[in-house]
């Protein structure tokens, strides 16, 4: 068992094959050789790593992921597996910092999952309703958004 | 139309739309909810927490309704469900309507806050949590990485949101594996080498689909001329006109796949000029593990490939290859010229011209003769060919015809062109049969076509996926027994004379999960192809049967039209064990097949005006049913009565009934309405062709929850919107309510 401690002060108490599916902790456990010490999370508030923490133990039987060669592996298909699918199922903030969280904790296969969730969120809108969806305020000038406009027309939708 | 009205509305229109509209809003989408995701636990949640958000109902609190989390949550749901299996556009026009909503919600949450005095701290709290900018909340290296999921073609277009989006898909380009330009209509050649040269050297697939190059196109067709291969010479010969199209070789490097399909795009002489030893492609002609082409000289390239220049090419798929106004057959010897080159790395396979489209098909516009439309390969080079790539698992041959010594001689006779004895079946032969075939020709060829007796389980024993749909299945026989799909749909479409026993094409199907038989005409009943499939089948591994469009009786060819608008269908949905059996004839069919698909879940046997009410109740058998296509039968009230409400009706009528075209379906409806019975487990009720559209659909999508749908005639009759779904057409945005 390891023992993880978050920003606000909490406890997880996890076996250690789930906690190493992120590559820090691993690397942290390796570096201290001694698993029953406590590795704090600075960075990780108690109810994203709770999240994260449930995602690993799902996760913790998956093989491995072919190091850095796997190109063809990482295709862009957004599929996400339908548990996967469940356990994004949350607000965006909550979204958001599970990915920042898999970020920091090196959790590559949370991390794709995040990322093509958003991706997702994306998908086939239109520039106004991405812009509409996110609350995002349009900083062009006019002139410079027909021009953008202009050089990728044939991209735009038939 | 209320319904319709309230969700029909721009964003602009429901900003200003009143409380009552809300509600109907409100209650549209419950009901897709329900519609679409089925009763599981979070569509309850989901709709109970619709329901609290209902400005009529007056337990309404306000902290929920500005509760625009729950809004999002919905919404991002709907959008998650876009990708899911089971998506349709049905869900995907909730969830362009659920934007109306979120926006429509926020007004009115704001105009709570006014009454209710909530402050604002807590709306503002809310809000920036929800609207968050991803690319500008998440470190850049992430933005990225979010960017490089989202589609090639739509990155481009998202570089107007803002310019921070702009300067992330820059630099997302870097992570771009794949180059897809597949989905635009026309692409500048400078977006091309861009795309490649940006890519600094990451990119493995490249997909040149469907696209015409502009630049490259528009010099082509200044030099205007009928034939294609001269059209190309005077191109290659002038340099000066031949816009400069270079990339840097550095940046494919780690290319693998190249796709350049359909349709004649000139660009391909450019990229893949055989004959000239400075071309783009040969540079990486090595390093390509897939290649899809076609109008290609086919000759060429496979004169190119017998040479080993693509060793490691394993998957090669030449659709349409050579022009389609050559009508040159194509002869698959060049793969064989180099001795100590065999191509023995290919495992999929695919020649033959483009299918016809659905639409085309479903009219029976086909135009068998004409030289687009079929292939023609060399029967001696074909086996030959497939005597080197033992490693074979997929094989396409489709719209092909094969043709051997024997053909050659026919036609020459038939032409009275050539009386050349030549009987290699290759270049010299070919050169005679330029000539387009008339009918008389094809007959010639067929009726002296004997069947093969080279085994293809000898020659690929590896094969997992064979189809020669509209093409000549006679060649093709003793099929390994390792075949999980066999398509030879249509296969005599063009080939009426062809004695096609089904014992003859087909001797092993053990693992078989797929079998298409569709329009075969088989002088076999389809009973008996039916009975031969299910001896030969193992019962566990299949999946789809397609028998659509056989029956032993001469059509003529208005009935062509019919049969095919309706039951065909091609590929099976995941695991649902279809079949398509149109056209077949009645009772001593449906025994036989009711006995050996005890588990079926979806039959059609749409346009068999044989089907009559004691027929039917064959079908109570048949308890696994879920979809069930009835259309243009001969069945009576009654019998659909006993059909729908009979003791088993829990048991086997499942989602969809398609009517008959005698609109009978309505009287039944009625029935059920009268006398307040349910509707079994029916969810959906298709009024395909029908002449007359219940009256009180509305009563009963609201008091049974079942959704009908109908088509553009029933649309038009009756000026209701249509909505185009995968399967058919919805008479309104929210199936059912088409209420007036």
């Amino acid at each position: 068992m390891v023992k993880l401690i978050s920003s606000d002060g909490e406890t997880f108490s996890v076996e250690k094959d789930v906690a190493e599916r992120s590559i820090l902790i691993k690397n942290m456990i390796e570096d201290v050789g001694d698993s029953s010490t406590e590795i704090p999370i600075p960075n990780v508030t108690a109810n994203v790593l709770k999240k994260v923490l449930e995602w690993c133990e799902h996760h913790k039987s998956d093989p491995a992921p072919v190091s850095e060669d796997d190109n063809d592996s990482r295709k862009k298909s957004t599929d996400i597996d339908e548990w996967d699918q469940k356990f994004m199922q949350v607000d965006q903030e909550m979204l958001f910092e599970i990915i920042l969280a898999a970020n920091y904790l090196d959790i590559k296969a949370l991390l794709e999952v995040g990322c093509k969730t958003v991706a997702n969120m994306i998908k086939g809108k239109s520039p106004e309703e991405i812009r509409r969806q996110f609350n995002i305020q349009m900083d062009f000038t006019p002139e410079e958004e027909a021009q953008i406009r202009r050089e990728n027309e044939w991209a735009e939708d038939r | 139309m209320q319904f319709v009205r309230a969700i029909g509305r721009s964003p602009k229109g429901l900003q200003a739309c009143s409380r009552s509209d809300l509600r109907l809003q409100i209650r549209a989408l419950s009901e897709i909810i329900l519609r679409q995701w089925g009763r599981d636990e979070d569509a309850l949640e989901m709709r109970s927490r619709l329901a609290s958000l209902d400005p009529e109902n007056s337990a309404l609190k306000n902290e929920e309704f500005v509760n625009e989390k729950f809004v999002l949550k919905v919404h991002n749901r709907l959008f998650e469900y876009q990708h899911a299996k089971y998506a349709n556009k049905a869900v995907l026009t909730a969830a362009g309507r659920m934007f109306n909503f979120f926006h429509l919600s926020r007004s009115l949450a704001a105009k709570a806050v006014r009454r209710n005095s909530l402050t604002l701290e807590d709306m503002s709290g809310a809000e920036q949590v929800i609207d968050c900018d991803p690319i500008a909340f998440l470190p850049s290296e992430i933005g990225q990485q979010i960017l490089a999921f989202v589609n090639f073609r739509q990155r481009y277009t998202l570089q107007r949101v803002s310019k921070l989006w702009k300067a992330a898909i820059a630099s997302s380009w870097a992570l771009c594996t794949s180059i897809d330009f597949r989905g635009c209509n026309c692409v500048p050649g400078s977006a091309v080498v861009e795309a490649i040269n940006r890519s600094k050297g990451a990119v493995t697939e490249i997909y040149l689909q469907d696209i015409v190059i502009t630049d490259i196109e528009w010099v082509a067709f200044s030099l205007f001329h009928d034939d294609y291969e001269s059209r190309f010479e005077i191109l290659k010969n002038q340099d000066d006109q031949r816009p400069s199209f270079e990339y840097e070789y550095d940046n494919l490097q780690n290319v693998r796949m190249i796709s350049l399909d359909y349709p004649f795009s000139l660009i391909q002489p450019f990229l893949c000029d055989w004959s000239d030893s400075g071309a783009y492609f040969k540079q990486i002609s090595a390093q390509l593990v897939e290649l899809h082409m076609s109008a290609i000289n086919c000759e060429e390239f496979l004169q190119y490939f017998a040479h080993g220049n693509l060793p490691n090419l394993q998957i090669l798929k030449l659709v349409a290859p050579h022009s389609a106004r050559v009508s040159k057959h194509v002869s698959l010897n060049g793969l064989l010229t180099e001795p100590g080159n065999p191509q023995n790395q290919l495992r999929v396979f695919e020649i033959g011209a483009p299918l016809p489209d659905d639409d085309t098909t479903a009219r029976g516009m086909f135009d068998f003769n004409s030289d687009i439309s079929r292939l023609r390969i060399s029967r001696a080079g074909l086996f030959e060919f497939l005597a080197v790539v033992p490693n074979l698992e997929e094989f396409y041959c489709r719209m092909s015809i094969i043709i051997d010594e024997l053909v050659v001689d026919q036609v020459e006779v038939d032409h009275n062109q050539n009386d050349d004895q030549n009987g290699n079946g290759d270049d010299d032969a070919a050169a005679d049969i330029n000539a387009p075939l008339n009918d008389n020709g094809f007959l010639g060829i067929l009726n002296n076509m004997q069947l093969e007796t080279t085994s293809f389980a000898t020659l690929l024993p590896k094969l997992a996926i064979f189809d020669a749909s509209w093409s000549q299945a006679s060649c093709f026989t003793n099929l390994p027994a390792s075949c999980r799909v066999i398509n030879v749909n249509c296969c005599s479409g063009v080939c009426d004379h062809t004695n096609l026993r089904i014992q003859n094409v087909i001797p092993a199907l053990s693992q078989a999960s797929y079998i298409g038989f569709a329009c075969v005409r088989a002088e076999d009943s389809a009973a008996q192809i039916l009975n031969t499939l299910v001896e030969r089948c193992d019962a566990q591994s299949l999946e789809c049967i397609n028998l659509g469009g056989n029956r032993q009786i001469d059509y003529e060819s208005t009935e062509y039209v019919s049969f095919f608008s309706g039951q065909y269908r091609m590929l099976p949905d995941q695991r649902a064990r279809k079949v398509a059996v149109s056209t077949l004839p009645g009772v001593s069919f449906l025994e036989a097949f009711v006995e050996a698909f005890s588990s079926v879940r979806s039959l059609a046997i749409g346009f068999n005006s044989s089907l009559g009410d004691t027929n039917l109740l064959q079908l109570r058998k048949l308890r696994h049913l879920q979809f069930l296509d009835i259309s243009s039968s001969r069945v009576t009230v009654k019998g659909l009565m006993s059909l729908i409400f009979g003791e088993e009706v829990g048991r086997f009528v499942g989602s969809n009934i398609a009517n008959t075209y005698q609109g009978e379906l309505h009287r039944v409806i009625s029935e059920a309405v009268k006398k307040g019975k349910k509707l079994g487990n029916i969810h959906m009720i298709w009024v395909r062709g029908c002449t007359k559209i219940p009256n009180k659909v509305d009563v009963i999508t609201r008091r049974y929850g079942v959704a009908v749908i109908g088509d553009r005639h029933v649309s038009r009759k009756y000026n209701y919107p249509l909505l185009e779904l995968d399967n058919g057409y919805a008479l309104a945005d929210v199936p059912g309510w088409f209420v007036k």
